[in-house]
């Protein structure tokens, strides 16, 4: 079990690089889209802002902390 | 556990339930009457209001609700969990009541729209810092072989709040009048909000302190700096990341999926009848919520983490075929060559307001062999200056019986995935943390994952509907479910992996 905890934290830490790719390119067209009203940019400055920095940095920390074994059963 | 313990336990629960439950009526009763509250304090031709009712629709749900869970949980960590818990039941109902106080635009101007948002923010703070304090304080009053089932009840009144806030608005709308609700009638739920909140006071303060959490006070093994050790501290806060993407991110999404999005999606996709489709939900409500208390009962017995990780997994799995049946009982195209009979009721061109615009009103109604009936409206103003006609349609579909209790059923089974992954969550994050940091660390990881990933379900379904729209998928109605699909499968397979079933790590 404590092998596949570290396997693991490569597609969490790659899951975070591929949220924070797909967040950031889908909210910075649609705030710099002409015509966009406030009601359509808020929630993308909120992805931008609060969705983003929790994903990526929450989910690297942790995909960090199980490749160095700190989920691992001795440690639970 | 004894007859005297049960019944002091019973008055726990129940009083620590009807605080919280007032507060997200509280809470709710913003979002039910968002249309009225945007008419009276944030006039949409005014860009300035419009921006601050922007910001009061998300910032209370979203930035302030984990910043709630930061600042009360740290109290509650600090001087005790009763005291905590008073405070953020007094500021949510003083907030609430002030609410309904406040002039209206056209009376104060911006400070109308000005207060109200400071108010709805200080509403999403007291939210953030309340249930954690209610999870904790009945799950340290709880025996540990029942704390799944006694923390369930925390886990309805979410729903049950949702329920109250539609109840009395529907009473006072129909007692005062559409009319006089609309122009001050709306204030009434807001006012009684204080009614409300002095009785769970009362009944709150009588309450003694968590016995667990006098306990580590005795001992003087209180936190000093709780937030540090909750997040500043590796053994933690990897405790707090395994809750968040291991539990409450997927059972946010299944939680706002099943209640908010399934009413959206039968109102709006499915066309069907505003009061029908609250019956709908209103039904599958009442079947759903008890289930909360079973499946929390039942963690205590088979373990609370494949429970919630396979309500989460049936949702992931079955949501699109759910959605796709509900649109199929719905949908009257197949239904055409039955039509038992027709009728264009009118088409009036009427002169408005004294201009020369006209508006043109188109009201078809079909009633079909199987008791289906379908009522469109369509309202076209043609203006004088030959500019392009602005076209409203409403369309609106009376289900028959059969095809009613089907939809009732479809959305009740999404209650029970809801059931399954939000029952048994209050009694696994309590168990994951210490008593000395235990509010702290259980209130942000739930206020991330259910303000944040499952508030940003609606948005996030309509992005992806839009995307597939454009790329003339054939089933674009159901590309919202990909945002609880995916977050859901990501829940699963990080919980799978690294949570460990333990159900007494902590007491």
């Amino acid at each position: 079990m404590n092998k596949l905890k570290r396997i693991t934290s490569i597609p969490i830490i790659a899951l975070a690089f591929f949220a924070v790719y797909w967040g950031l390119t889908n909210a910075i067209e649609k705030i710099t889209a002409e015509n966009a009203k406030m009601d359509d940019k808020m929630p993308w400055y909120i992805v931008l802002f609060v969705l983003l920095p929790i994903t990526f940095g929450g989910l690297s920390i942790m995909g960090y902390y199980a490749f160095k074994g700190e989920y691992d059963e001795s440690k639970m | 556990m004894s007859v005297n313990n049960t019944k002091g336990l019973t008055t726990i629960i129940a009083a620590s339930s009807v605080g919280t439950l007032i507060e997200w009526y509280d809470f709710y009763i913003f979002g039910s009457l968002a249309t009225i509250i945007s008419t009276q304090f944030f006039p949409q031709t005014n860009p300035t209001a419009a921006f601050l009712s922007t910001l009061a629709t998300f910032a209370a749900g979203f930035v302030v609700r984990p910043f709630g869970a930061l600042f009360f949980g740290r109290l509650g960590d600090l001087i005790g969990r009763k005291y905590t818990f008073l405070v953020t039941l007094v500021i949510m109902g003083l907030s609430t009541f002030l609410i309904g106080c406040i002039p209206s635009f056209s009376q104060i101007g911006y400070l109308a729209p000005a207060l109200v948002l400071i108010l709805r923010l200080l509403q999403g703070l007291a939210l953030g810092g309340e249930y954690g304090g209610a999870a904790t304080y009945v799950a340290e009053h709880s025996p540990a072989a029942h704390r799944g089932f006694w923390t369930s009840w925390i886990q309805t009144t979410a729903t049950l709040g949702l329920f109250l806030s539609l109840v009395v608005i529907l009473l006072t709308r129909k007692t005062l009048g559409v009319e006089s609700f609309e122009d001050w009638g709306w204030r009434v739920p807001f006012l009684l909000s204080i009614v409300m909140v002095a009785i769970s006071y009362i009944i709150r303060k009588r309450m003694s302190e968590s016995p667990v959490f006098l306990k580590v006070k005795a001992e003087g093994k209180i936190s000093t700096n709780p937030l540090k050790e909750s997040f500043g501290e590796k053994y933690n806060f990897k405790y707090v990341l395994l809750a968040l993407f291991g539990a409450t991110m997927g059972q946010g999404v299944i939680w706002y999926t099943g209640q908010f999005y399934a009413l959206s999606f039968i109102q709006k996709v499915c066309n069907i009848e505003f009061v029908q489709s609250n019956y709908i939900v209103a039904i599958a409500l009442a079947i759903g919520t008890p289930l909360f208390v079973i499946f929390g009962s039942l963690s205590d017995r088979y373990g609370r983490k494949w429970i919630m990780l396979s309500g989460i997994l049936l949702g992931v799995i079955c949501y699109r075929p759910i959605y796709e049946k509900m649109f199929i009982t719905a949908d009257i195209s197949e239904k055409m060559s039955k039509v038992s009979y027709q009728k264009i009721v009118n088409t009036i061109p009427s002169s408005l307001n004294g201009s020369n615009d006209s508006l043109y009103i188109t009201t078809t109604s079909i009633v079909f062999a199987d008791s289906t009936s379908f009522l469109e409206t369509k309202k076209e103003t043609k203006f004088a200056d030959n500019s392009e006609s602005k076209i409203e349609v409403k369309k609106a579909t009376n289900l028959n019986n059969s095809d009613f209790w089907t939809m009732v059923f479809l959305v009740a089974i999404q209650l029970v995935f809801v059931a399954m992954a939000y029952g048994p969550i209050a009694a696994f994050l309590v168990e994951l943390f210490p008593t000395k940091i235990r509010y702290t660390s259980m209130s942000l990881p739930y206020h991330i994952g259910n303000g944040i990933f499952g508030g940003l379900m609606p948005f996030m379904a309509t992005f992806l509907v839009e995307i597939s729209r454009k790329s003339g998928e054939s089933q674009p109605y159901l590309a919202g479910l990909w945002y609880p699909i995916i977050i859901g499968a990501v829940t699963v397979f990080i919980g799978a992996i690294f949570i460990k079933e333990n159900k007494s790590k902590h007491d």
